[in-house]
């Protein structure tokens, strides 16, 4: 009979063995990236905003005053936090950390996260002295907060920057690519809307667009809110088309990143010969090419229901609200329609819609909860790379 | 035939009353255990070859270009995450001493206080800690809103044991006091207090454990200066990187293995202090 220790010590001894076998000799398969970008939905429109501590003197040399300062971002994988971060890296001699529960350094710019929603609300009440934020949110702080003052718009820092972009679970794209073609057709509809939309500030559609925006950002369409959200819309660039420039951008953000050290590992160290190669991978503009010759749907025609990701309030991602709206639909002669359901699509929002900020839509799209999602470029590429690792 | 106890004589011979041989027994186990759970990990994060399931080896190189470097996200040490952890766990901790061991005395004491705590506790303590932070943050601000969340989570466990403590003596201990003359405080201070620190530290112990769970949750929510659960959500949700992440779950259970082990050391001492093993 053999002793009952003697068989424990052999069984342990043999899984021991057989497990590192298994991981001497087991490879990992290469990972494609979890998403691919389909078109951009906007560049610019953000800012940093500061209160009455910093805006004293020469505008110029307010950033003289951000030392022992405390900023809001909206989180560490935004274009917004990025921005704020190179700016105070290459801008100015200060370091740049996040808040501390004790006393400031002067010499260190402090940052602590803040969804958009609630920078006002921590403005008003003393708890940052400063901030970014994508509109409306800015022009929302300036307007309902005294003393607040924009320091620098976003495209003052970095011209025509990446922003939002919408993006597509490149599982579903290879098994939908009708589908994926048709979503993107009608957010090139939409976007073009707003582009001639935002030219003449006159107009009904021009009015309506106005307070769409308010009730999406603020809830309401009151005066006030409205005024901010006509401010706001001047102050973002909507643009549908992908070009080599902004490509080229996508990769600046890579190597700023590769940069701050905020890869696991950057796409070089994953067997992309360069940034570049990754960008290409990363972004398909078949899509956009062929979405003039997608054709509408006929009424009644069955839709094919999506599950897609937003931010909270963004007013960057007004296409996506405008190509849900029945009233624009029938404007543009698609009936009882939203731009949406006339190229034949049905949008289901994605469990914890809308999201908080970029990380959180990149979280719905590695559950496999959204298949298309609207976020920054920057969190898409940040949260992209480290899963590919 | 050879039987195996046989085969090197009496050098494998496990001798159950030799001190060192028990080390050795429970070293050995110990260490095979822990490597099962690696080699486990391991295999199953070669088979999955999923994001959010990093190797060790992966979790390992993070863990020493977190030592190097930092946190370049927060701009932060990995001590300094550590140190605002145990900061606010502290706190909360020390509070919660202060109120639940006194209270718990006088519950177990005076029968009318005990009646008079009771509703009030038993509609507080099946609220989980975690349920308080939202409200603490908000009401309380980021550095003590955390702290009382883990008062919460440490508070209960360590006021029942205490009112457990004081209702295990024997009363003819208490009786035997007052006939050799000692008075209400006296009896108190001299056989209660004494009497219940066995129990007083078993809460500690469980108190300790709960803190734990509940000052990564709390960072998770809102923390000002970083922590633990700070960096944990911010690396998994901002950031994606995982094997950071990894880092953050393995800091949370060594700092936990850390203070509980403490407390049970503590717990031994007085005990054997106390001649009550």
């Amino acid at each position: 009979m053999v002793n009952k220790n003697v068989l424990i010590v052999a069984v342990v001894g043999l899984l021991i063995v057989a497990s590192v076998g298994f991981i001497l000799l087991a490879e990992t398969e290469e990972r494609e990236p979890k998403i691919t970008l389909l078109s951009q939905v906007n560049s610019e429109g953000s800012a940093i905003f500061v209160s009455s501590d910093i805006a004293t003197g020469d505008k110029a040399n307010w950033s003289d005053n951000f030392g022992g300062k405390v900023f809001a971002t909206p989180g560490t994988a935004s274009i917004q936090h990025m921005i704020l971060a190179d700016y105070i890296a290459s801008e100015t001699d200060f370091g740049f950390a996040i808040q501390p529960a004790g006393a400031l350094d002067d010499n260190v710019v402090y940052w602590t996260q803040v969804p958009p929603i609630d920078m006002k609300e921590s403005m008003s009440k003393g708890l940052v002295d400063g901030g970014i934020a994508w509109e409306p949110f800015n022009s929302q702080i300036v307007a309902d907060v005294p003393g607040v003052e924009i320091y620098k718009w976003t495209d003052e820092i970095w011209d025509a920057h990446p922003c939002c972009v919408l993006a597509v679970n490149s599982e579903f794209e290879q098994k939908n690519p009708e589908t994926v073609q048709k979503f993107v057709a009608a957010h090139v509809v939409a976007t073009k809307w707003i582009m001639e939309t935002i030219q003449d500030d006159t107009s009904d559609n021009y009015s309506y667009m106005v307070n769409i925006s308010s009730i999406f950002a603020f809830g309401d369409k009151s005066e006030a809110n409205k005024a901010i959200a006509k401010d706001s819309l001047g102050h973002v660039t909507y643009d549908y088309n992908i070009n080599q420039s902004w490509k080229d951008k996508l990769e600046v953000v890579i190597d700023t990143y590769t940069r701050l050290g905020l890869f696991d590992r950057n796409p070089e160290q994953l067997g992309y010969e360069s940034s570049t190669e990754f960008v290409e991978r990363l972004v398909n503009t078949d899509y956009i090419d062929n979405a003039s010759a997608t054709d509408v749907v006929d009424e009644g025609d069955g839709l094919v229901k999506v599950k897609v990701g937003w931010l909270s309030g963004d007013i960057h991602q007004l296409a996506r609200l405008v190509a849900m709206d029945k009233n624009i639909g029938e404007g543009m002669g698609f009936g009882d329609r939203t731009i949406f359901e006339a190229f034949g699509i049905e949008i289901e929002g994605g469990a914890g819609n809308p999201y908080a900020n970029g990380g959180a839509v990149m979280d719905a799209f590695l559950a496999d909860e959204i298949d298309f999602g609207y976020l920054g470029a920057p969190p898409a590429i940040l949260r992209t790379v480290n899963a590919l690792s | 035939m050879l039987k195996f106890d046989e085969v090197g004589g009496s050098l494998l011979k496990y001798d159950p009353e030799n001190r060192l041989h028990r080390f050795v027994r429970s070293f050995v186990i110990t260490v095979t255990s822990l490597i099962m759970l690696v080699l486990a990990w391991w295999v199953g994060a070669l088979a999955l070859d999923i994001t959010y399931l990093p190797t060790p080896a992966r979790v390992y190189e993070a863990f020493w270009r977190l030592i190097e470097v930092g946190d370049v996200v927060t701009g932060l040490t990995l001590q300094d995450h550590i140190m605002a952890s145990l900061n606010r766990f502290a706190g909360g901790f020390f509070i919660a001493f202060a109120v639940a061991v006194p209270l718990g005395l006088i519950m177990g004491y005076s029968r009318t206080a005990e009646e008079f705590s009771n509703p009030i506790i038993e509609v507080l303590r099946p609220i989980a800690p975690m349920a308080w932070a939202p409200l603490f943050i908000l009401a309380l601000g980021v550095v003590a809103g955390p702290m009382m969340v883990v008062f919460i989570g440490v508070f209960f466990p360590l006021l029942s044991n205490t009112v457990f403590g004081v209702k295990k003596i024997d009363p003819h201990m208490i009786d035997a006091a007052r006939t050799l003359g000692a008075n209400g405080l006296q009896t108190f201070y001299k056989v209660m207090l004494p009497c219940t620190i066995p129990y007083i530290m078993n809460g500690v112990k469980i108190g300790l454990g709960i803190g734990w769970m509940c000052i990564v949750a709390a960072e998770m929510i809102m923390a000002k200066g970083g922590g633990v659960g700070y960096f944990i959500l911010n690396n998994a949700q901002q950031i994606g990187n995982w094997p950071n992440v990894f880092v953050g779950l393995i800091i949370v259970s060594f700092l936990g293995i850390i203070t509980t082990g403490i407390a049970e050391r503590v717990h031994k001492m007085i005990i054997s202090r106390m001649g009550m093993e």
